[in-house]
């Protein structure tokens, strides 16, 4: 595949990592969410921010020293031989978090609108699309993205400006009632939503060279999106139901599309939930599902073959979604026990070593174009 | 005998070979003169043309009466006369003598030589058939390349306006020439299309449109990402927005690359009318574009699957009137857009004057006789409909082609897995449209990737702009393509 389809603006990775992550906050962990934080659960992207920031930060800034180098290249430049059992946890991360963004998708639909069709039957066909955008590389995707995210921001403003008029803000107060466990609890578990950024943002070694310094701008851009977008939709979910109630439905976000009508005539308008949904999906499995192919590709020197061991990944993804995750409550534990904490170590916690290693080991004077203040 | 032999041999060589090669051909004219040669002494010239592709008054004027004079070979006629080709190969020399040239050579040397003097019969300029409008020129490209050219050229006068010409096939080569404006696409793309077409084999091309294949970045794209124009002045207007035009000799039309989505969506007026309306007429025909193709796929998907999304009045209605109709929801929806699809079909085919008549007499007796006998639902004749109607107020009809297609998968999609089927239709196709490029560029610049200076002109909206001061556009602030096809 040239690397010419692979290359994309700094805006088109921004707009990237924003539309990748933003179904967790939304969908895939937001019950785990609640649960944990309770009424104080609207503060975790809140207090994540700066943290997932300095992740984001620290990614960008090792794109710079490592021009055109994907993190599974510059972890063995940065450690030696030390660094390839870390170069595999990221692909094998990507490729996990395919796996259960496609199983969950499609047990929601099972639930939500096909409760006859087998869910593989979906995923297969949902994976078959998927592969379809990730054969064209990252370039189509982020084109992909750049239709799909402002779409899914237009109908997520509309519902929330749809339910104005049933939302209570006293409900989100009094803070820290319950003392600080739950925001603590609640925050480690946005550093999660907020380090699978940073871990997305791992493709930067695809941005133009041209573009590579204005990254971090970027990528800044992208939290305050993904922290709004995160903090919004649990504010509004508690402000309408109160956080005893959004915290005991499965997916207290979507609750608020029962509550928009057109006109008093069409009053069920949550049907437009599924192309959320689906749409917000489709980003984010094409985009792991892609940097997981490239990683493993690199680190076994079988870059030649990307497109036939990316239908492979995506036919076994489709497999272990079937496997590997019968039902939610698994889901649920595997999301707060393994995954949350896995993205704020991958996300938040490494880069900024890696960065500090490299800029200790004298890595960044090899290139000229990059400061430490760039 | 080789396939293509040197024509650099004597008089009588050339003749036998030239004998040979027209002996299946009628009207070919083998003309011997008898003409002076220095120190008194005379030799003889052979003339060899098409009788019915000649101009005899320029024949005789630029070649018969200077070798009868005494001229030279290599110039004769003086300066006002076409400039002899000297011919090498025997393909070339038929190839010219085909197209109305006269080939000549003189007792004694080993050149053969070519001069324009050819009547090719052509049909006169008219009004364009296709992209008819009721503002703008009225003027339409004839087959006659050199007449096209002309038009192009006192459209866009200067020296800005340039015109490559080269030839396309192997043994019966066409003339085709690549036309822009200086430094207004890059020279990559300049690059691109004389390779693509250097790499055309194809003998026998008859329209411009058997090269869009060769043109194209991928030859297979649902969408179409290349304009085909029978219209001068539209041509030129492309031309100044950095694009390249082809054309080919024997085709009334040019072909414009690069061409990305937006372009599907102008018509030939939207470059004459008053700003404003255009920007209010385009945002129409994209929401024409987005109901003619998901429309009977989102009826089928909520009457099969989700009838729950539908307010309950509305739903016993349509229960109430699909009470018997044979059909489920999906074949009839199939069935009903199939038939539209003749319907269309037939109007095309049919004389212009009962076309139409055909189709709308058609459409409404069908229609109205399907309803009476409880075939298909009234619900399902107005989304056909509505689809059709939203399908015709697409100005290009490869965009309404590539909508009846896609149309049909979506609809195969949400009567198999309702609204799910309905979202993968949807992202399969955003996905194609990101897929596809021309020249280069993506299919929806400027949107997807943002080019915030290009949306007003994609809405039409943007003001004139200011008087030219004359001279040579400047390839720095008009590189249009270049921007295009940066992040």
């Amino acid at each position: 595949m040239p690397m010419k389809k692979w290359e994309i603006s700094s805006l088109q990775a921004g707009w990237l990592i924003a539309g990748t992550v933003a179904l967790t906050g939304h969908a895939l962990a937001v019950t785990l969410f609640m649960r944990a934080g309770g009424r104080d659960t609207w503060l975790a992207g809140i207090l994540a921010m700066p943290f997932g920031a300095l992740g984001l930060w620290s990614i960008a800034k090792l794109a710079n020293i490592f021009p055109g180098k994907t993190i599974v290249e510059y972890l063995p430049k940065i450690f030696g031989y030390a660094g390839y059992p870390l170069a595999w946890i990221y692909p094998l991360f990507y490729l996990t978090t395919v796996v259960f963004t496609l199983r969950m998708t499609t047990d929601w639909l099972v639930d939500s609108i096909l409760p006859e069709t087998p869910s593989w039957v979906m995923s297969l066909l949902y994976m078959l699309v998927v592969l379809y955008c990730t054969w064209g590389g990252l370039d189509v995707l982020a084109r992909v993205n750049q239709f799909i995210l402002p779409l899914l921001t237009m109908l997520g403003l509309t519902v929330s400006f749809g339910t104005i008029g049933s939302k209570d803000y006293k409900l989100l107060l009094p803070m820290f009632e319950f003392g600080l466990g739950p925001v603590i609890a609640v925050t480690v578990m946005g550093l999660g939503d907020l380090g699978e950024m940073s871990v997305a943002a791992a493709f930067s070694a695809y941005v133009r060279p041209k573009d590579r310094p204005k990254l971090s701008k970027a990528f800044l851009y992208a939290l305050i999106y993904e922290v709004i977008t995160l903090t919004g939709p649990i504010a509004g979910s508690i402000s309408t139901l109160g956080y005893r109630v959004a915290r005991a439905m499965p997916y207290p976000t979507f609750q608020h599309w029962l509550m928009v009508s057109f006109a008093r005539f069409f009053e069920r308008t949550d049907l437009l939930v599924v192309h959320q949904w689906l749409a917000g999906a489709y980003v984010r499995t094409g985009l792991f599902l892609l940097m997981s192919s490239d990683g493993f590709t690199r680190l076994t020197g079988t870059r030649q073959h990307l497109k036939w061991i990316m239908t492979g990944l995506g036919l076994l993804a489709v497999l272990l979604g079937e496997v590997a995750f019968p039902n939610k409550p698994v889901f649920d534990a595997f999301i707060g026990y393994v995954y949350l904490p896995a993205a704020a170590i991958l996300g938040i916690v490494l880069p900024p070593v890696f960065l500090v290693v490299a800029y200790l080991r004298g890595m960044h004077r090899q290139n000229k174009g990059w400061s430490p203040g760039a | 005998m080789p396939d293509n032999p040197s024509l650099n041999q004597s008089l009588e060589a050339n003749k036998k070979l030239l004998k040979q090669a027209f002996a299946t051909h009628r009207g070919m004219i083998f003309r011997e003169l008898t003409i002076p040669a220095p120190g008194g002494q005379t030799r003889t010239a052979l003339l060899v043309f098409a009788e019915a592709e000649t101009d005899n008054m320029r024949l005789d004027t630029f070649v018969v009466r200077p070798l009868l004079e005494g001229d030279s070979p290599g110039y004769i006629g003086g300066s006002l006369a076409p400039s002899p080709v000297p011919m090498k190969k025997l393909n070339d020399a038929i190839g010219f003598v085909t197209r109305g040239k006269v080939l000549f050579q003189v007792e004694g040397t080993t050149e053969m030589f070519a001069v324009e003097v050819s009547n090719l019969p052509h049909r006169q300029i008219g009004m364009p058939e296709t992209e008819s409008g009721i503002n703008g020129p009225k003027e339409a490209f004839t087959e006659h390349l050199i007449i096209n050219l002309t038009q192009m050229r006192r459209r866009l006068p200067g020296k800005f306006l340039k015109i490559e010409s080269l030839f396309i096939g192997t043994e019966a080569k066409l003339e085709a020439v690549i036309i822009y404006v200086e430094g207004k696409p890059t020279q990559t793309m300049i690059d691109t299309i004389r390779q693509r077409l250097n790499k055309v084999t194809q003998d026998g091309v008859q329209d411009v449109t058997e090269l869009a294949e060769a043109v194209a970045d991928a030859p297979l794209t649902l969408f179409p990402s290349i304009m085909l124009s029978e219209r001068p002045d539209l041509v030129c207007h492309y031309l100044m927005g950095g694009r390249i035009a082809v054309m080919v000799e024997n085709s009334p039309r040019a072909l414009v690359v690069p061409a990305v989505a937006n372009d599907f969506f102008t018509s030939s007026d939207d470059w004459y009318e008053w700003r404003p309306f255009v920007a209010f007429l385009r945002a129409l025909r994209y929401l024409a574009f987005l109901i003619a193709v998901p429309l009977p796929a989102l009826y089928v998907s909520v009457t099969t699957y989700h009838l729950q999304a539908l307010p309950t009045q509305l739903t016993l209605s349509l229960l109430a009137q699909r009470e018997g109709a044979p059909l489920p929801p999906p074949i009839e929806a199939l069935v009903m857009t199939l038939i539209f699809e003749i319907l269309r079909e037939a109007g095309i085919r049919l004389p212009r004057t009962i076309g139409p008549t055909v189709s709308i007499v058609g459409g409404l007796v069908i229609g109205e006789a399907a309803i009476r006998s409880g075939i298909t639902s009234p619900a399902m004749v107005l989304v056909v409909s509505a689809t059709a109607v939203a399908t015709f107020s697409l100005p290009s009809t490869t965009l309404a082609n590539a909508a009846t297609y896609t149309r049909f998968v979506v609809l195969a999609l949400a009567s198999t897995f309702g609204f799910f089927g309905l979202l993968l239709g949807y992202l399969l196709v955003i996905t194609i449209l990101a897929s596809t490029t021309s020249l280069g560029v993506p299919y929806e610049t400027p949107f997807f990737p943002l080019r915030p200076k290009f949306l007003p002109v994609s809405f039409g909206v943007q003001p004139r702009p200011p008087k030219s001061t004359g001279g040579t556009p400047s390839p720095k602030k008009t590189n249009q393509a270049e921007d295009y096809q940066e992040g």
